[in-house]
């Protein structure tokens, strides 16, 4: 089972998008909040007897570098300001 | 301290009225009471800076009162009440305890639930209703829907839709085929509703969110609703 319908089967996650594609087809979407991970799949006859998943991705956060930076320097400033 | 021999004595007190003081000063002491009479007030004072167990295990029909009062600076209590009604009157005056109710508990337990159709959703054609979007709640578990909201956009211009337009939550029970419970919301251009009291759909069932167009043109229906998987 791809890891996608399993954790929709599961429940573990806590955001859930459906897109309705025109051959009935649709595209699940889930994400789990803190894991910066994405889960799309597509699937035929979702929760039917013939259930089928056509594509199936993960997609991992990365942290922007330029962020980082920024939260890495107010880090240092607040340190020095302690001191 | 005086020293004092070792020594057991049995006592058997049969009066209907009696006061028994006792007054234990040695360092440690062991007094099994057993009390079988049908009532008792018995009033407990442990001044030991450390005790490790107490059972309390109260088989009377009634109990009128219990009072508790922990002034320790930490305490555990586990309150177990099986009774099928209770009345339980709680002040908290501490400000490091929070009391939330379920709804606000479940994003802090991990178990809050954000379900909606995609940016494209579900385009409707005119004077037609159709399936936005759908979920299935996890089995084992009962799903509360606190809120539902929706809104229909003008495709032709590009621009949200002013009229009045439809949706509904549908609970399905695949197992019947039937559709047990509907929620309807209307509105012009869509809609959003919170439940005070959430929408129960138990696992196994399938959430349907349906779109109404009664509008002459096409619209497209976005969609979502959420609350909590327990």
């Amino acid at each position: 089972m791809h890891e996608g319908l399993r954790k929709l089967y599961l429940g573990d996650f806590n955001n859930y998008n459906m897109d309705i594609l025109d051959d009935g087809s649709v595209v699940i979407t889930l994400a789990k909040d803190g894991e910066n991970k994405l889960y799309r799949f597509r699937v035929k006859d979702l929760y039917g007897p013939n259930e089928e998943v056509l594509e199936h991705e993960v997609i991992e956060g990365k942290p922007l570098d330029y962020i980082k930076k920024r939260i890495d320097n107010a880090r240092k400033g607040a340190k020095e300001k302690e001191v | 301290m005086a020293d004092y021999a070792d020594w057991t004595e049995s006592i058997e007190l049969l009066g209907s009225e009696i006061m028994v003081p006792i007054d234990l000063q040695g360092a440690y002491a062991m007094m099994p009471v057993d009390i079988q009479a049908q009532y008792i007030t018995l009033q407990t004072d442990i001044v030991a800076q450390s005790v490790g167990n107490i059972g309390i295990d109260i088989k009377a029909q009634t109990l009128s009162q219990l009072n508790v009062n922990i002034t320790g600076s930490a305490a555990t209590l586990n309150v177990n009440i099986s009774s099928q009604s209770v009345t339980v009157n709680m002040n908290i005056s501490t400000q490091s305890v929070a009391v939330k109710s379920q709804g606000e508990w479940a994003p802090q337990a991990g178990q809050q639930k954000y379900l909606s159709s995609g940016l494209t959703g579900a385009d409707i054609e005119a004077n037609t209703a159709a399936t936005i979007f759908n979920y299935a709640v996890t089995s084992g578990k009962t799903f509360y829907i606190t809120y539902a909201s929706f809104m229909a956009w003008d495709m032709a211009t590009g621009t949200p839709a002013g009229l009045p337009v439809g949706m509904d939550i549908a609970d399905y029970d695949p197992s019947t085929g039937n559709i047990v419970r509907l929620v309807f919301l209307g509105g012009n251009g869509g809609g959003g509703i919170s439940f005070p009291t959430p929408v129960k759909v138990a696992g196994g069932h399938q959430i349907y969110v349906h779109g109404f167009n009664p509008c002459e043109m096409t619209l497209r229906f976005l969609a979502s609703f959420g609350g909590y998987e327990l």
